[in-house]
C-alpha cells in the first residue's frame, strides 16, 4: 500500500513521541511505516488524521506528541491501538466536554 | 532586501499612499479616489462614534513604515477627532492631508481634490530614500486561519522552524491568538524570557480562559475531535508550533511595538471586567491588522482548509500543508508544504522555501495575495482595552 508519493503512512514529529498520526486510513493489522522509519502494526482501523500508540502506554501515563504531554491515558493502551477521547484525557481539565 | 527609510527612522518594505475614511459615510468617496489612483490603498473605520481602539488602529496603520503618506477622508460630523488624528500620524514625519466632504462641497469636489492630493503624494513617495535592509530590520507577524489536521503537522511546524531561523538572524517575530494557546500554559510559561514576561503571559491566559467561558467560545470542538484531535493541549500545541522553540522576549498589547529584536506574543484579549466582553478578534483580517498595528512589515499565514486573504498595508504569505487544498487553491498558496504530509519533503526544506519567500517579499516581489489584488483590512469596535489604550 506504499505509494511512490508517500513513503510512509504515519508521521511522528518528535523523537520522544509515543503516538503517531495516520496520514492515510489504516486498517486492522496493517503494518504502518512511520516517518521515523519504524514499522508498527495497527490493531484496529485508524482514520486519517487520528493517532495510534507507538508503544505500550500504561494507565495514568502521559501521552507524548510534539515532544510534550498532550494528556494522560485513562486506560492501558497497546502498541498500534487508536488513541483518542475514549482512552486519552486532557491534563488541563478544560474544554473537552464541549 | 531593500526598504524605504521613513523620516522617523523606521523602515518599510512597501511604499503605500493611503486613503483612509474616518466614517462609513465617507467610504465611497475614499474608494473613488483610490479607483482614480491605482497604487493607492484604502482602509478606514466605519463607526460614527469614536472608539479608542479604532482611533489607535488608524494612528498605527497611518504611521506604519510601509506607508509613505496618508489622505484622511472625513464626512465632517463624525465624532473621531480628525485634527488630532492627523497631527499624531504627522508626528511620524510623513505628509498627512485631510478632506472634509461637507466643507469641500460634496462627492465630485472631494474626488477632484483628493485625486490631486494623492497624485502629488505618489510623486513624493517615489522620492523616498531606498536603503538595503537586513533581517534585523524586519518585523514578521505570524497568523493561522482555516486550520485542520494537517496544520499542526506541516504548515505550523515549518513556520516555527523558519521563526527560529529568523530570530537567529536578528529579526523580530510576533505571534498571537492567545485563546488558541490555552492548554499549552506550562510550555508557554516556561518559554518566558523572565519573570515579568511570565506573569504577563499567565495574566493573558487567565483572561482568555474567563473570556472563553463567558462567551461560550472555547477550546476544542466536536469538529476538532472528529478530525482526530483529542485534547485542548494537543490542539493548542499544533497552533504553538508556528512560534518555533525560542524564548518569548516580551508580551505586547495590540498597537504596542517591540522595542528590539526577538520573539513577542501579542495579547489581544480585552479586559474581562465591566461587562465589556468582546471577541479577541472577529476574523483573520482583524488578526492581521492587529499584528500590522504592532509593526509587522509582512505576515506569514498558515492554513489547512485554505484562505485567500491579504492586506492593504502589509504583504501576506500563505503556507499550507493540506495536499488537497494546495491543489485546489494553487493560485493563493505561496508556500506548498504538502510534501511534508506526503513524505516527499522535510520541515527544514519547506522552511527554507518559506524563508526565501520572505526574503523576496522584503525585496519588493509581490506575494500571491498581492498579485491577485487582495487588500483586506478590518477595524471593528473593541471595548474593554483590547489594545494598548491609556
Amino acid at each position: 500500500m506504499t505509494s511512490a508519493l508517500r513513503p510512509w503512512q504515519a508521521i511522528v514529529l518528535h523523537e520522544s513521541d509515543t503516538v503517531a498520526t495516520a496520514l492515510v486510513e489504516l486498517h486492522h493489522q496493517d503494518s504502518a511505516l512511520i516517518s521515523n522509519g519504524d514499522l508498527v502494526e495497527v490493531v484496529q482501523d485508524i482514520p486519517f488524521g487520528y493517532k495510534f500508540a507507538l508503544c505500550a502506554i500504561a494507565r495514568g501515563d502521559t501521552v507524548i506528541k510534539y515532544g510534550v504531554p498532550i494528556g494522560f491515558a485513562i486506560q492501558a493502551i497497546r502498541p498500534g491501538e487508536l488513541v483518542h477521547t475514549h482512552n486519552l484525557e486532557s491534563l488541563q481539565g478544560i474544554g473537552d466536554q464541549k | 532586501m531593500r526598504g524605504y527609510k521613513r523620516a522617523d527612522g523606521r523602515i518599510g518594505i512597501r511604499n503605500h499612499v493611503a486613503v483612509v475614511y474616518t466614517v462609513e459615510c465617507a467610504r465611497f468617496v475614499a474608494e473613488c479616489i483610490v479607483h482614480e489612483n491605482p497604487g493607492s490603498e484604502l482602509w478606514g473605520f466605519a463607526g460614527c462614534y469614536s472608539d479608542p481602539y479604532a482611533f489607535r488602529m488608524l494612528v498605527e496603520l497611518g504611521q506604519h513604515p510601509n506607508v509613505a503618506a496618508v489622505l484622511l477622508v472625513s464626512l465632517g460630523c463624525e465624532s473621531t477627532d480628525l485634527v488630532t488624528l492627523a497631527e499624531i500620524i504627522r508626528d511620524a514625519g510623513k505628509r498627512v492631508e485631510v478632506i472634509t466632504i461637507q466643507e469641500v462641497g460634496g462627492t465630485l469636489r472631494s474626488l477632484a481634490s483628493g485625486t490631486e492630493i494623492v497624485r502629488s503624494m505618489r510623486v513624493e513617495a517615489e522620492q523616498a530614500p531606498q536603503v538595503s535592509i537586513t533581517w534585523a530590520d524586519l518585523v514578521v507577524g505570524i497568523e493561522c486561519g482555516g486550520s485542520d489536521a494537517t496544520s499542526g503537522l506541516s504548515a505550523n511546524p515549518t513556520t516555527g522552524w523558519a521563526v527560529d531561523q529568523l530570530l537567529q538572524y536578528g529579526a523580530t517575530v510576533i505571534f498571537s491568538e492567545i485563546p488558541e494557546l490555552l492548554g499549552t500554559d506550562p510550555y508557554l510559561l516556561a518559554r518566558a524570557r523572565d519573570e515579568v514576561v511570565r506573569q504577563k503571559i499567565g495574566d493573558a491566559l487567565d483572561r482568555a480562559r474567563v473570556l472563553g467561558n463567558a462567551l461560550n467560545h472555547f477550546a476544542i470542538s466536536a469538529g476538532n475531535q472528529s478530525g482526530g484531535l483529542t485534547t485542548i493541549e494537543e490542539k493548542s500545541l499544533g497552533a504553538l508550533a508556528k512560534a518555533g522553540s525560542q524564548s518569548i522576549d516580551g508580551v505586547l498589547k495590540t498597537a504596542e511595538r517591540p522595542t528590539r529584536g526577538g520573539l513577542y506574543l501579542l495579547d489581544k484579549v480585552g479586559d474581562v471586567g465591566g461587562n465589556q466582553l468582546t471577541h479577541y478578534e472577529i476574523n483573520d483580517n482583524d488578526g492581521l491588522v492587529s499584528l500590522i498595528a504592532s509593526g509587522a512589515h509582512l505576515l506569514v499565514f498558515t492554513t489547512g482548509r485554505g484562505s485567500v486573504v491579504g492586506s492593504a498595508i502589509a504583504p501576506v504569505i500563505k503556507i499550507c500543508g493540506n495536499p488537497e487544498t494546495c491543489r485546489r487553491m494553487v493560485d493563493d498558496i505561496d508556500v506548498d508544504a504538502h510534501g511534508i504530509i506526503e513524505g516527499t519533503a522535510t520541515i527544514e526544506q519547506v522552511g527554507n522555501v518559506l524563508l526565501e519567500n520572505i526574503q523576496r517579499l522584503a525585496g519588493g516581489q509581490l506575494s500571491k495575495s498581492e498579485r491577485l489584488g487582495h487588500k483586506e483590512y478590518c477595524i471593528p469596535y473593541k471595548p474593554g482595552r483590547a489594545c494598548d489604550v491609556s
